[in-house]
């Protein structure tokens, strides 16, 4: 297999995403983000990145980095809870229920988590941040102590579910129409707990539990850690967004800008990622193209709103091929698009998915910049990149499915957040 | 546990498998110039997917 002409591997933060291929550092993707934004590190901990500085984030299972990390271009969102940490603050409002502040070490390494003990008798205990407009998805950071049940609740569109944080499941017995819940494990028993379906809420509401479950009347007397409070009117939960006293906006994150002239082959060639979007399906289509500057001479990957992996390329504004498949695009998966004259191909996760024998590629000097967006700009990529490769000849159908096989079990487990027992 | 494997002062592995990518020394020059641009953080991580690249560069 020839070497590609271009390769990323995330191994560096800064203002670009680094690319080791071409040694000059001409594949570098300028990195765009206004104000600062959060990351797992290589701990496993929550960490702020500076101000336009691009993110390496690391893979979790079961509460512990997993492997090498990935660049996340997340879109931009807005956390409204006022006090994300410290729920002393008077935008908390409390329910027989008392704050302890600053009692353990929180999931960004310092001793910053407040306890909440719970303290009630024929009645319910809770801790509510009200003041919301048009909440979709919540998120926070918890640690069981001794009570083992909640009830998460958002209010005036009234869903909500009961949740074991002491194992880390969602129970049957759901208020409204329920809440989509996942739970992520940090280290140090930390538990993010992530909920889609508010519904265009106006608050976050977390009830202490019993184990019927049930809410209200009860009678108990239980602790948890609460931590990283999140609400979004984004429809799934992104990255921790710390507030102190105000709601904090993290900024949309771009990356564009890699390459010239000289790196592309405008009569064949290979694109090959390792990438997963944020969501499955995405909300618009994300394009990660090779393009002339317009979207009329383009060499794209796109995920569509349909749950469709499209490989296309677009000559002088005349579609050559259009190349789709379904797949689960919200894990990593390996992809490789191959174009040449009468002879396109889509391989997914180490499968020719589809083909297309007829066609033309670009006329010389067409092609010159790799860009997480459309080819015209606009609709960026937004999502996890593991691994980006560009060839500019085209490979072998043994030589694209090895690009696009994982190298071993362990590899594929690892590459989808899998735990092996 | 230690993460050294995300060791950004530790090259070892960079010159360890310098010698299985033959003569390729963009690969191993693109590390080094990566570093210089901005210090690079996953080290093994950026020194097994180059060797990867070169293994399969070589078998091919």
């Amino acid at each position: 297999m020839a070497k590609p002409k271009l390769a990323l591997i995330p191994a560096a933060q800064g203002s670009k995403l680094f690319s080791v291929l071409p040694s000059s550092g001409v594949g570098d993707f300028d990195f765009t983000r206004s104000g600062s934004a959060t990351r797992i590190n290589s701990q496993g901990l929550i960490e702020t990145v500076a101000n336009g500085q691009s993110r390496l984030n690391y893979p979790m299972i079961d509460g512990k980095v997993v492997g090498c990390p990935h660049h996340i271009l997340e879109p931009q969102s807005l956390n409204q809870i006022i006090s994300s940490e410290n729920l002393s603050d008077s935008s908390w409002s409390k329910t027989n229920a008392v704050v302890e502040s600053n009692s353990t070490i929180s999931p960004d390494g310092t001793l910053s988590a407040d306890k909440l003990t719970f303290n009630t008798s024929g009645n319910f205990g809770r801790i509510v941040s009200s003041t919301l407009t048009f909440v979709n998805s919540v998120s926070f950071f918890i640690k069981y102590i001794d009570l083992e049940y909640i009830l998460i609740f958002v209010g005036t569109s009234s869903n909500g579910v009961y949740v074991n944080i002491k194992e880390g499941y969602a129970t049957s017995t759901v208020l409204g129409s329920g809440l989509d819940i996942t739970f992520k494990k940090f280290p140090n028993d930390w538990l993010r707990i992530e909920a889609k379906g508010g519904n265009n809420a106006t608050g976050l509401e977390i009830y202490a539990a019993n184990s019927t479950p049930t809410y209200n009347p009860v009678t108990l007397n239980g602790s948890f850690y609460l931590w990283g409070c999140q609400a979004e009117t984004n429809s799934y939960p992104t990255s921790y967004i710390p507030t102190n006293g105000s709601t904090v906006t993290r900024s949309a994150e771009t990356a564009n800008g890699s390459g010239d002239s000289a790196t592309f082959n405008d009569s064949e060639g290979v694109l090959m990622a390792q990438i997963s979007a944020l969501k499955d399906p995405v909300d618009y289509n994300n394009w990660l193209t090779i393009t002339g500057g317009t979207a009329a001479n383009s060499v794209g990957i796109v995920f569509e709103t349909t749950s469709t992996a499209t490989a296309r390329i677009e000559v002088g504004g005349v579609l050559q091929a259009y190349l789709t498949t379904q797949v689960d695009y919200s894990n990593l998966i390996k992809v490789a698009f191959k174009y040449k004259e009468n002879d396109f191909a889509w391989w997914v996760n180490g499968f020719e998915v589809a083909t297309d024998l007829s066609g033309v590629t670009f006329p010389s000097n067409t092609l010159n910049t790799f860009q997480f967006s459309y080819g015209a700009g606009g609709n960026n990529w937004l999502g996890k990149t593991k691994q980006l490769q560009y060839y500019n000849s085209a490979l072998t159908d043994s030589e694209l499915e090895q690009l696009t096989s994982w190298t071993s079990f362990s590899d594929m487990a690892n590459g989808q957040l899998y735990t092996i027992e | 546990m230690a993460n050294e494997i995300y060791d950004s002062t530790w090259w070892g592995n960079t010159i360890d498998t310098a010698s299985s990518i033959g003569t390729s020394t963009e690969m191993i020059q693109g590390q080094f110039n990566m570093d210089d641009r901005q210090e690079v953080e996953a080290v093994k991580c950026l020194a097994d997917a180059i060797h990867t690249i070169g293994i399969q560069d070589i078998q091919n």
